[in-house]
């Protein structure tokens, strides 16, 4: 493997242990509002963990396509989405 | 049975520990691993297994892990981490864990790796485990007496499986609640007690005559 797929791959997987922490967190919440029902009172509490974990990966997501766009003139389809839909939930 | 968890992440931790109480185990949960290496030094004959993420600020669960196995702590650890790479996964089994899941899962696949590992300790455990006419299957986590389906609430099942894991013998108070409840809980209340007394009247109620011994001031002893 050359040096440029090295990195590359490393890349790759360390995108994907910052998006596995968060996708954790939100399966979990999702898992405990399914066990406690839909009149639970943590449910406000879980939602707002599902959100935080969502602005996470958002950016997570945001900032590895910024580093992979870099020295581009114009960001892709796919930063432009993402910054869009970042920007609207804050 | 009494599980610790050392997750950093406070909301995944604490979601854990709810659905995993759910499932009837006792669920302690420290932040850190250095606070959890002292804990678990000092308590481990209380835990039955050892819940680690492998990346925490600080100490991380493979050093953790490392830490443990050095002073000879044999109770069964299973390492939550976010990364599927094979060279980690190779990693952390070489490192002294028992088992490893990778994020995100679900509490039931954690579950069924817990009792796997709770499974193959230093003696192998079987899936059932008997003592006289009361025979539970660990993994449905269902109870037959007499041959009879018995349901049971999740903390009379944690007691009775103290019980048949260990026919005879005297159960101190201490150790039951250790075993049942998390160290939040209020172990000297007549919780225990009162968890007996409904259990006594389950198992009479399908005509057994096991019975369970009070040893004033101990604790309690099943006799077969």
């Amino acid at each position: 493997m050359n040096t440029t797929e090295q990195t590359k791959e490393e890349c790759l997987s360390t995108l994907a242990h910052e998006l596995r922490n968060p996708l954790a967190s939100i399966m979990s919440s999702v898992e405990l509002m399914r066990a406690q029902g839909q009149h639970s009172e943590e449910i406000p509490h879980l939602l707002e963990v599902i959100d935080q974990k969502v602005i996470t990966m958002t950016m997570v997501l945001d900032n590895f396509l910024s580093a992979s766009t870099a020295g581009r003139d114009t960001p892709s389809d796919e930063h432009r989405y993402i910054g869009t839909s970042f920007s609207y939930r804050v | 049975m009494r599980l610790i968890i050392v997750e950093d992440e406070s909301a995944f931790a604490q979601n854990l520990k709810k659905l995993l109480e759910y499932k009837g185990f006792a669920v302690d949960w420290l932040p850190s691993a250095e606070k959890a290496y002292n804990r678990i030094l000092l308590y481990q004959n209380e835990y039955d297994a050892i819940i680690l993420d492998l990346a925490m600020d600080g100490m991380g669960g493979m050093d953790l892990t490392k830490k443990l196995r050095a002073e000879d702590v044999k109770v069964p650890i299973l390492i939550l981490t976010g990364n599927s790479e094979t060279k980690s996964k190779i990693a952390l089994l070489n490192s002294g864990a028992d088992d490893y899941i990778v994020k995100p899962f679900s509490v039931d696949e954690l579950v069924a790796r817990i009792n796997s590992i709770m499974r193959r300790p230093s003696t192998p455990l079987p899936v059932t485990l008997s003592a006289g006419t009361i025979t539970m299957n660990t993994s449905a986590r269902s109870i037959k007496i007499n041959e009879k389906d018995v349901a049971l609430s999740l903390k009379e099942y944690a007691l009775l499986e103290c019980f048949v894991r260990h026919p005879g013998e005297v159960m101190s108070r201490e150790q039951l609640s250790n075993k049942v409840w998390d160290f939040a809980a209020l172990t000297l209340s007549n919780v225990l007690d009162v968890h007996m007394v409904s259990l006594r009247k389950k198992i009479a109620s399908v005509g057994d005559s096991t019975r369970f011994e009070t040893i004033r001031g101990i604790g309690y002893r099943l006799v077969i």
